[in-house]
């Protein structure tokens, strides 16, 4: 784990090599299976830089704390990920319960459009941008 | 597909053409059935009903397939009645019920000519100029589905007509949701909201149920076949409406509200002409939240399939995480119908 070059830099050659040397030689059924390919390996290099970054885990229990309060958040316990886990099977289980029936696209609109873009943030940041559903054959 | 397979396809296929003889000269896996397999079958036979070589379709399951789609009989059903009340789909041949010909049920039509390729469908600028008929005909094929009314002989494993479509799809999605690992906030909330703002169907038709551009054969602009009919369901018409024009069926062409390839007044015009008489489309908006709903619960199930071992695959597992993008715009959708009501 310690060599260099590290694996975002084995990872970027890798996908470089296949877009320069690989993609354009394929075609049909083939292009689409490598342009796949290209494509998990983008999404996994961003995850990756994001692996430091806890911003989208904080942002999303912020919004949890705003609309359960804070120390409901706190009490969902376990890491970052397994507290938002917890915290979604009870909104799941208000949800379905009509805890928000009367105002939809009140204050539980901000904390589901937070999930939703930090997820988009690192499967498909373009999504966020212009709004584009991902087509592994066009990139 | 193995020799001791293709002889025995051969062997069936002149046992069903009536043939003295039939030669498999070709067999390819075609590309895009994330659900089911279909092979390109080219084949020569001496006498009986396909005399000479012909270009067939053999489709199947595949390694792990949606418990909610129908099995290939019922398929090969569907596509003869849609036949029946003229919609272009292709000439269904032979069924293969029990899995005598390659191990699995199976049934082979006939190759329709062209490409359903979703890429140059939305983009071929060779096509732009027939983009109006070629949406004014998407609308004359479903009009001509959606004459077909409950209850029907052929198409009793569709089961009973559903009352109120729209609340009875809403409520079918919790069993889904449920079975799923994670929970999906954003789709409950979506779910809820389809369930409390469900229109009223004054009509319950036989519905395709994945009518959208992928699905649709065309041969220069020519539909020639209308594929894929194991999700087809009594419902309201509507629903093929929004499925079609949702913005997850467009193929990243936005600006064309028809599956990235047409115009929303070219479809409805030619719907209403082929109906003979004029649609209220007002649900139609709301029938694209739940088609977009309906996609992302889809895709998150095929991720399952690849997560949970059973089928390991690129596309599965990237289907998985496109799951989020429909998410995102069934909020947006929500907010804007909310915002404008």
């Amino acid at each position: 784990m310690f060599d260099k070059p590290n694996r975002i830099d084995l990872l970027e050659t890798a996908n470089e090599t296949l877009r320069r040397e690989v993609l354009p030689h394929l075609q049909g059924e083939q292009k689409y299976a490598g342009l796949m390919v290209a494509s998990a390996i983008a999404t996994v290099m961003r995850e990756i830089n994001s692996d430091h970054n806890h911003q989208p885990v904080r942002r999303v229990l912020d919004g949890f704390a705003t609309l359960y309060g804070q120390d409901n958040v706190h009490h969902a316990g376990g890491d970052g990920e397994e507290r938002i886990q917890t915290l979604n099977r009870h909104l799941v289980r208000d949800i379905r319960d009509g805890e928000f029936d009367e105002d939809p696209t009140g204050p539980i609109f901000a904390l589901l459009m937070e999930q939703a873009l930090q997820r988009l943030s690192l499967s498909n940041p373009s999504f966020v941008e212009a709004s584009e559903y991902s087509q592994p054959n066009s990139s | 597909m193995t020799e001791a397979q293709r002889a025995a396809l051969a062997n069936w296929l002149a046992e069903r053409a009536g043939a003295d003889r039939a030669v498999i000269e070709e067999a390819c896996k075609l590309s895009g059935g994330a659900i089911q397999e279909n092979w390109l079958i080219k084949v020569t036979m001496d006498g009986g009903s396909l005399p000479g070589l012909s270009e067939l379709v053999l489709r199947t399951d595949s390694p792990s397939r949606v418990v909610q789609s129908h099995g290939r009989g019922q398929e090969f059903a569907l596509l003869k009645v849609a036949r029946a009340v003229g919609m272009t789909v292709p000439e269904a041949l032979f069924l293969d019920d029990q899995g005598e010909a390659i191990g699995k049920p199976a049934y082979v039509m006939r190759r329709a000519a062209g490409t359903a390729n979703p890429r140059q469908l939305t983009r071929d600028p060779a096509l732009d100029p027939h983009r109006p008929s070629l949406a004014e005909n998407l609308g004359r094929e479903i009009a001509r589905l959606h004459r077909i009314k409950p209850p029907h002989a052929e198409l009793d494993f569709l089961g009973p007509a559903p009352t109120a479509p729209a609340a009875q799809r809403a409520e079918s999605f919790l069993t889904e949701l449920d079975s799923l690992p994670s929970p999906l906030p954003i789709l409950e909330w979506g779910r809820r909201w389809l369930a409390r703002n469900a229109p009223p169907s004054d009509r319950v038709v036989l519905c395709h149920g994945d009518y959208r551009i992928g699905n649709v054969m065309v041969d220069g602009a020519q539909i020639t076949g209308i594929l894929d009919w194991e999700f087809a369901s009594w419902s309201d018409p509507m629903e093929d409406i929004g499925w079609l024009c949702a913005r997850c069926w467009r193929f990243g062409v936005d600006k064309r509200e028809v599956g990235g390839v047409g115009a929303r007044t070219d479809l409805y015009r030619g719907y209403e002409a082929e109906a003979g008489y004029m649609v209220d489309w007002s649900s139609v908006p709301y029938w694209e939240v739940m088609a977009t709903v309906r996609w992302a619960i889809i895709a998150h199930h095929q991720g399952l399939r690849h997560t949970s071992g059973a089928e390991s695959s690129v596309e599965l597992a990237l289907t998985g995480r496109k799951a989020v993008e429909m998410e995102l715009d069934v909020l947006n959708q929500i907010r804007r119908i909310e915002e404008g009501a």
